[in-house]
């Protein structure tokens, strides 16, 4: 059997609707709870994390190449301690899908299905992440690939006809308070999305050519800044100092579309393509999850934990997190340091040992010659 | 909660019943115990045990107080 493999474009595609899954949804009303007027300064620090990660990314795939993190991590650290992180890895790519689907959960009930329980919701979209999943990796890519030009049509339209409601002022002082709420805005869109962007290092195994994978994260990193900034401007000047106290700002900035008066309520757009990459982003940190317990558990397949753990995802999302207070808390106040230590001090822990246990063995080669 | 989970354990016992059979016994305890602890999710839920208990509690415990002292020094 021939092993299944991603072109650039698919790995640079997947890794965009990882971030804006959620961030297109979610990154403007974080960021708001600390700044409105400046929140695009604290959209465009989303670079510095994409930094991090790029950086990361290089020094992997130089140091392991053709291995995904989790194998990575065990071949580095030894079958123990590698085990015990590559577990402390799976549990973060668990929580954070319980999040992923938890919040899906609540942004649908919210705007298109109101009477439906929300659990409901959660297992007709697991059912299909799982199918995905099943599948396989290049039906995960291409459900991603399919997906692109349906969302670039709907896009550029919903923000240009938004844009007629734009007021610029709204932005105006630039850094009247300071910098201290932007950078507290920075933490969030850093920490919690531009390091979801680690989920490549799982997927690097399957790249034709592994050279490219930190120019790839490079390239998908800096399109999720420049659309991230764009979409932060456009809902603070059409929505404005509201913007602190609503869950959805960037579904209100489109609720305000209005053609003549027989084109309206073009935000049920908005809510299918927030639907189809949230979709994408769930299937690939599932399957992400699903082969971290095939390298670890030395499973024969990453199907053997597909269904199971997608009924785990979806139970986990209802149980851990009881509404969407408890969502936005979490991601505000405890998931940067928890994605700061696993997403990034793990990789570079791991690729550091991998450099100690190459020294080493080239050291004993010398002595032994 | 918990009939859509019985049904849905069910299912993919069916589904995955031919690969189950050859399958090694690690990859068959493993099945189970993510079926299980899924299945005693859904019903502590309909309990309503997990009001009681939150499972993120040691990573709130571990990671909020760290965040919050970022926030605080910036």
């Amino acid at each position: 059997m021939t092993k299944a493999q991603i072109s650039r474009n698919q790995f640079i595609i997947a890794l965009i609707w990882c971030i804006l899954g959620t961030g297109i949804v979610t990154v403007p009303a974080a960021v708001a709870q600390f700044t409105v007027r400046d929140a695009w300064i604290s959209s465009l620090l989303f670079l510095i994390g994409v930094c991090a990660v790029v950086i990361v990314t290089w020094m992997f795939a130089r140091s392991f190449a053709n291995r995904s993190f989790t194998s990575a991590v065990v071949r580095a650290c030894g079958p123990w301690v590698g085990r015990i992180l590559g577990v402390w890895f799976l549990i973060c790519l668990y929580v954070t899908n319980c999040t992923v689907v938890r919040e899906a959960e609540i942004f649908v009930g919210t705007t298109i299905l109101p009477k439906t329980p929300e659990y409901m919701v959660g297992a007709f979209a697991m059912l299909a992440v799982v199918y995905a999943v099943y599948m396989g990796v290049e039906v995960v890519m291409r459900d991603a690939e399919f997906i692109t030009p349906l969302v670039m049509l709907i896009a550029p339209i919903l923000f240009f006809l938004s844009m007629q409601h734009m007021d610029v002022h709204e932005l105006l002082p630039v850094l009247a308070d300071g910098w201290t709420p932007v950078l507290r805005g920075g933490i969030v869109s850093n920490f919690d999305y531009a390091l979801e962007l680690v989920i490549g290092l799982q997927f690097i195994v399957f790249l034709r050519n592994t050279r490219y994978a930190a120019r790839d994260v490079a390239v998908a990193g800096g399109l999720a800044t420049v659309i991230l900034t764009l979409v932060t401007v456009l809902t603070i000047g059409v929505v404005g100092p509201s913007t602190h106290y609503l869950s959805y700002p960037v579904l209100e900035a489109v609720r305000n579309i209005r053609v003549g008066r027989f084109l309206e309520r073009l935000d049920t757009l908005y809510v299918i393509a927030v639907i189809s990459t949230i979709f994408v982003k769930v299937a690939v940190f599932h399957y992400a999850w699903c082969i971290g317990m095939k390298d670890l558990f030395r499973l024969s397949s990453h199907r053997v934990t597909t269904l199971a753990g997608g009924m785990l995802v979806w139970c986990g999302a209802t149980v851990l997190f009881s509404s969407s207070s408890d969502v936005q808390y979490f991601i505000s106040y405890t998931v940067p340091v928890y994605f700061f230590v696993t997403f990034l001090a793990i990789p570079l822990l791991s690729i550091v040992a991998m450099a100690i246990k190459s020294k080493r063995k080239r050291l004993t080669t010398v002595q032994d010659e | 909660m918990i009939w859509l989970s019985l049904v849905a354990s069910l299912s993919m016992v069916v589904i995955d019943w031919s690969s189950l059979r050859t399958a090694k016994r690690r990859e068959v305890v493993l099945y189970i115990g993510l079926i299980g602890i899924s299945f005693g999710m859904a019903v502590g839920y309909e309990m309503h045990l997990f009001s009681k208990v939150h499972l993120l509690a040691p990573i709130d415990a571990l990671f909020r107080p760290p965040t919050k002292w970022l926030y605080h020094i910036l």
